[in-house]
Protein backbone atom coordinates (compact mmCIF):
# COMPACT_ATOMS: atom_id res chain seq x y z
CA UNK A 1 0.00 0.00 0.00
CA UNK A 2 1.21 3.48 -0.59
CA UNK A 3 -1.00 5.49 1.38
CA UNK A 4 -2.86 8.30 0.14
CA UNK A 5 -2.38 10.96 -2.41
CA UNK A 6 -2.40 13.81 0.09
CA UNK A 7 0.58 15.38 1.41
CA UNK A 8 0.96 17.46 4.52
CA UNK A 9 4.16 19.66 5.85
CA UNK A 10 3.19 18.60 9.33
CA UNK A 11 6.39 18.07 10.60
CA UNK A 12 8.19 20.78 8.57
CA UNK A 13 5.71 22.83 10.70
CA UNK A 14 5.75 20.79 14.10
CA UNK A 15 9.35 21.84 14.60
CA UNK A 16 9.45 25.40 13.03
CA UNK A 17 6.98 25.71 15.90
CA UNK A 18 9.73 25.34 18.61
CA UNK A 19 9.85 21.43 17.89
CA UNK A 20 6.07 21.25 18.79
CA UNK A 21 6.18 16.89 20.02
CA UNK A 22 3.62 14.79 18.39
CA UNK A 23 1.67 14.01 21.66
CA UNK A 24 1.11 18.39 22.15
CA UNK A 25 -0.06 18.33 18.77
CA UNK A 26 -2.48 15.23 19.29
CA UNK A 27 -3.78 17.34 22.40
CA UNK A 28 -4.40 20.14 20.35
CA UNK A 29 -6.55 18.73 18.10
CA UNK A 30 -8.16 15.98 19.97
CA UNK A 31 -6.68 12.76 18.18
CA UNK A 32 -4.04 9.96 19.50
CA UNK A 33 -0.50 10.21 19.01
CA UNK A 34 -0.54 7.35 16.26
CA UNK A 35 -2.87 9.23 14.79
CA UNK A 36 -0.61 11.73 13.80
CA UNK A 37 2.40 9.46 13.21
CA UNK A 38 -0.22 7.93 10.62
CA UNK A 39 -0.72 11.41 9.26
CA UNK A 40 3.09 12.28 8.78
CA UNK A 41 3.94 8.97 7.29
CA UNK A 42 1.35 9.27 4.85
CA UNK A 43 -0.47 6.35 5.61
CA UNK A 44 -3.92 8.46 6.52
CA UNK A 45 -6.26 10.88 5.08
CA UNK A 46 -8.30 13.18 7.49
CA UNK A 47 -11.09 14.10 7.62
CA UNK A 48 -11.90 17.71 6.48
CA UNK A 49 -12.49 19.04 10.44
CA UNK A 50 -9.27 17.22 11.71
CA UNK A 51 -7.48 18.69 8.78
CA UNK A 52 -8.69 22.61 9.77
CA UNK A 53 -7.91 21.79 13.30
CA UNK A 54 -4.38 20.80 12.53
CA UNK A 55 -3.78 24.00 10.47
CA UNK A 56 -5.58 26.50 13.29
CA UNK A 57 -3.49 24.75 15.93
CA UNK A 58 -0.52 25.62 13.41
CA UNK A 59 -2.18 29.47 12.22
CA UNK A 60 -2.32 28.61 8.90
CA UNK A 61 -4.60 27.81 6.41
CA UNK A 62 -5.50 24.32 5.34
CA UNK A 63 -3.46 24.47 1.65
CA UNK A 64 -0.44 25.97 3.81
CA UNK A 65 -0.65 21.98 5.51
CA UNK A 66 -1.89 19.49 3.06
CA UNK A 67 -1.57 19.24 -0.83
CA UNK A 68 -2.43 17.11 -3.26
CA UNK A 69 -0.16 14.57 -4.41
CA UNK A 70 -0.08 13.56 -7.97
CA UNK B 1 31.40 -14.38 21.89
CA UNK B 2 29.36 -17.94 22.30
CA UNK B 3 26.83 -19.26 20.61
CA UNK B 4 25.00 -19.06 23.89
CA UNK B 5 25.38 -15.30 24.38
CA UNK B 6 24.45 -14.75 20.74
CA UNK B 7 21.29 -16.67 21.01
CA UNK B 8 20.33 -14.24 24.73
CA UNK B 9 21.47 -11.09 22.52
CA UNK B 10 18.76 -12.57 20.01
CA UNK B 11 16.14 -13.03 22.35
CA UNK B 12 17.25 -9.72 24.47
CA UNK B 13 17.08 -7.52 21.12
CA UNK B 14 13.32 -9.20 20.56
CA UNK B 15 12.27 -8.18 23.74
CA UNK B 16 13.14 -4.76 23.01
CA UNK B 17 11.76 -4.56 19.66
CA UNK B 18 8.00 -6.40 21.30
CA UNK B 19 8.36 -3.76 24.51
CA UNK B 20 8.74 -0.78 21.95
CA UNK B 21 6.40 -2.73 19.39
CA UNK B 22 3.63 -2.42 22.37
CA UNK B 23 4.49 1.28 24.10
CA UNK B 24 4.21 2.30 20.34
CA UNK B 25 0.26 1.04 20.10
CA UNK B 26 -3.06 3.19 21.54
CA UNK B 27 -5.14 1.19 23.39
CA UNK B 28 -7.35 0.54 21.09
CA UNK B 29 -4.87 -1.51 18.50
CA UNK B 30 -3.81 -3.31 21.84
CA UNK B 31 -7.73 -4.29 22.43
CA UNK B 32 -7.45 -5.68 18.95
CA UNK B 33 -4.70 -7.60 19.50
CA UNK B 34 -7.18 -8.78 22.55
CA UNK B 35 -9.87 -9.21 20.80
CA UNK B 36 -8.00 -11.40 17.85
CA UNK B 37 -6.28 -13.69 20.61
CA UNK B 38 -9.41 -14.90 22.57
CA UNK B 39 -11.68 -14.86 19.22
CA UNK B 40 -8.91 -16.82 17.52
CA UNK B 41 -8.68 -19.10 20.42
CA UNK B 42 -12.52 -19.87 20.96
CA UNK B 43 -13.15 -20.26 17.36
CA UNK B 44 -10.32 -22.56 17.39
CA UNK B 45 -11.04 -24.54 20.15
CA UNK B 46 -14.66 -24.46 19.71
CA UNK B 47 -13.79 -25.51 16.21
CA UNK B 48 -11.65 -28.48 17.38
CA UNK B 49 -14.78 -29.56 20.13
CA UNK B 50 -17.34 -29.89 17.98
CA UNK B 51 -16.03 -31.28 14.61
CA UNK B 52 -13.02 -33.54 16.74
CA UNK B 53 -14.02 -33.79 20.30
CA UNK B 54 -15.48 -37.32 21.72
CA UNK B 55 -18.44 -34.99 23.07
CA UNK B 56 -18.62 -32.47 20.77
CA UNK B 57 -22.70 -32.77 20.20
CA UNK B 58 -23.51 -32.66 23.70
CA UNK B 59 -21.22 -29.82 25.21
CA UNK B 60 -23.00 -27.13 26.18
CA UNK B 61 -21.70 -23.90 25.17
CA UNK B 62 -22.81 -21.31 24.29
CA UNK B 63 -25.01 -20.10 28.12
CA UNK B 64 -21.28 -19.72 29.67
CA UNK B 65 -19.57 -18.36 26.34
CA UNK B 66 -22.17 -15.55 26.12
CA UNK B 67 -21.93 -14.60 29.88
CA UNK B 68 -18.29 -14.71 29.17
CA UNK B 69 -18.76 -12.54 26.13
CA UNK B 70 -21.15 -9.60 27.93
CA UNK B 71 -18.89 -9.41 30.80
CA UNK B 72 -15.76 -9.13 28.68
CA UNK B 73 -17.85 -6.51 26.83
CA UNK B 74 -19.14 -4.58 29.68
CA UNK B 75 -15.91 -4.64 30.83
CA UNK B 76 -14.27 -2.82 28.45
CA UNK B 77 -16.78 -0.41 27.66
CA UNK B 78 -16.55 0.68 31.46
CA UNK B 79 -12.68 1.22 31.20
CA UNK B 80 -12.67 2.49 27.73
CA UNK B 81 -15.08 5.11 28.83
CA UNK B 82 -12.77 7.69 29.26
CA UNK B 83 -10.48 6.95 26.67
CA UNK B 84 -11.37 8.93 23.29
CA UNK B 85 -12.06 7.33 20.40
CA UNK B 86 -10.26 9.48 17.35
CA UNK B 87 -11.71 9.44 13.66
CA UNK B 88 -8.92 6.87 12.66
CA UNK B 89 -9.86 4.25 15.29
CA UNK B 90 -13.31 4.85 14.37
CA UNK B 91 -12.26 3.96 10.63
CA UNK B 92 -10.38 0.87 11.50
CA UNK B 93 -13.56 0.11 13.33
CA UNK B 94 -15.97 0.57 10.50
CA UNK B 95 -13.41 -1.71 8.40
CA UNK B 96 -12.84 -4.23 11.01
CA UNK B 97 -17.35 -4.61 11.50
CA UNK B 98 -18.17 -4.51 7.86
CA UNK B 99 -15.16 -7.68 7.26
CA UNK B 100 -16.91 -9.48 10.09
CA UNK B 101 -20.14 -9.34 8.77
CA UNK B 102 -19.52 -10.13 5.32
CA UNK B 103 -17.44 -12.84 6.57
CA UNK B 104 -20.34 -14.46 8.62
CA UNK B 105 -23.09 -13.73 5.61
CA UNK B 106 -20.60 -15.48 3.83
CA UNK B 107 -20.26 -18.29 6.17
CA UNK B 108 -24.03 -18.62 6.75
CA UNK B 109 -24.59 -18.68 2.74
CA UNK B 110 -21.97 -21.36 2.47
CA UNK B 111 -23.31 -23.41 5.71
CA UNK B 112 -27.04 -23.20 4.40
CA UNK B 113 -26.07 -24.77 0.53
CA UNK B 114 -22.78 -27.33 2.15
CA UNK B 115 -25.68 -28.51 4.52
CA UNK B 116 -28.16 -29.76 1.77
CA UNK B 117 -25.07 -32.51 1.05
CA UNK B 118 -24.61 -33.49 4.66
CA UNK B 119 -28.32 -34.40 6.00
CA UNK B 120 -27.36 -37.23 7.43
CA UNK B 121 -24.71 -35.82 9.63
CA UNK B 122 -26.83 -33.03 10.59
CA UNK B 123 -29.66 -35.10 11.40
CA UNK B 124 -27.80 -37.07 14.14
CA UNK B 125 -26.51 -33.85 15.55
CA UNK B 126 -27.97 -31.97 18.56
CA UNK B 127 -29.80 -28.84 19.49
CA UNK B 128 -26.52 -27.92 21.57
CA UNK B 129 -24.35 -28.38 18.46
CA UNK B 130 -26.66 -26.52 15.95
CA UNK B 131 -26.21 -23.31 18.61
CA UNK B 132 -22.80 -24.19 19.12
CA UNK B 133 -21.98 -24.77 15.25
CA UNK B 134 -23.41 -21.07 15.33
CA UNK B 135 -21.59 -19.48 17.89
CA UNK B 136 -18.52 -20.85 16.27
CA UNK B 137 -19.15 -19.20 13.18
CA UNK B 138 -20.03 -15.60 14.87
CA UNK B 139 -16.00 -16.42 16.87
CA UNK B 140 -14.84 -16.74 13.47
CA UNK B 141 -16.55 -13.52 12.07
CA UNK B 142 -15.00 -11.63 15.32
CA UNK B 143 -11.46 -13.39 14.74
CA UNK B 144 -11.52 -12.06 11.19
CA UNK B 145 -12.96 -8.25 12.64
CA UNK B 146 -10.15 -7.90 14.83
CA UNK B 147 -7.45 -9.37 12.29
CA UNK B 148 -8.31 -6.75 9.95
CA UNK B 149 -8.46 -3.94 12.59
CA UNK B 150 -5.11 -5.01 14.01
CA UNK B 151 -3.56 -5.37 10.22
CA UNK B 152 -4.88 -1.79 9.35
CA UNK B 153 -3.13 -0.43 12.42
CA UNK B 154 0.33 -2.22 11.68
CA UNK B 155 0.16 -0.33 7.93
CA UNK B 156 -0.12 2.21 9.44
CA UNK B 157 2.64 1.86 11.78
CA UNK B 158 4.97 0.85 8.63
Amino acid sequence: MTGTPIGNDIRRLRFERGEMTQQALADACGVTRQTIIALEAGRYAPSLELAFRIARTFGVGVEDVFRWQD
Amino acid sequence: MTRRQDMGDVVEERRMKAGKMLAAMNRHEKTAWLLLAASGLVAGLLGWTLFFGDDGTETKVIGPAWWLFLVGYVFFIRRDRTLAVDERDQAIQAHGVRAGYAALMLMLVVASVVVEGFGGFVASRTGHWLGNFLFWLVCISMSLHAAVMVWHYGRDRR
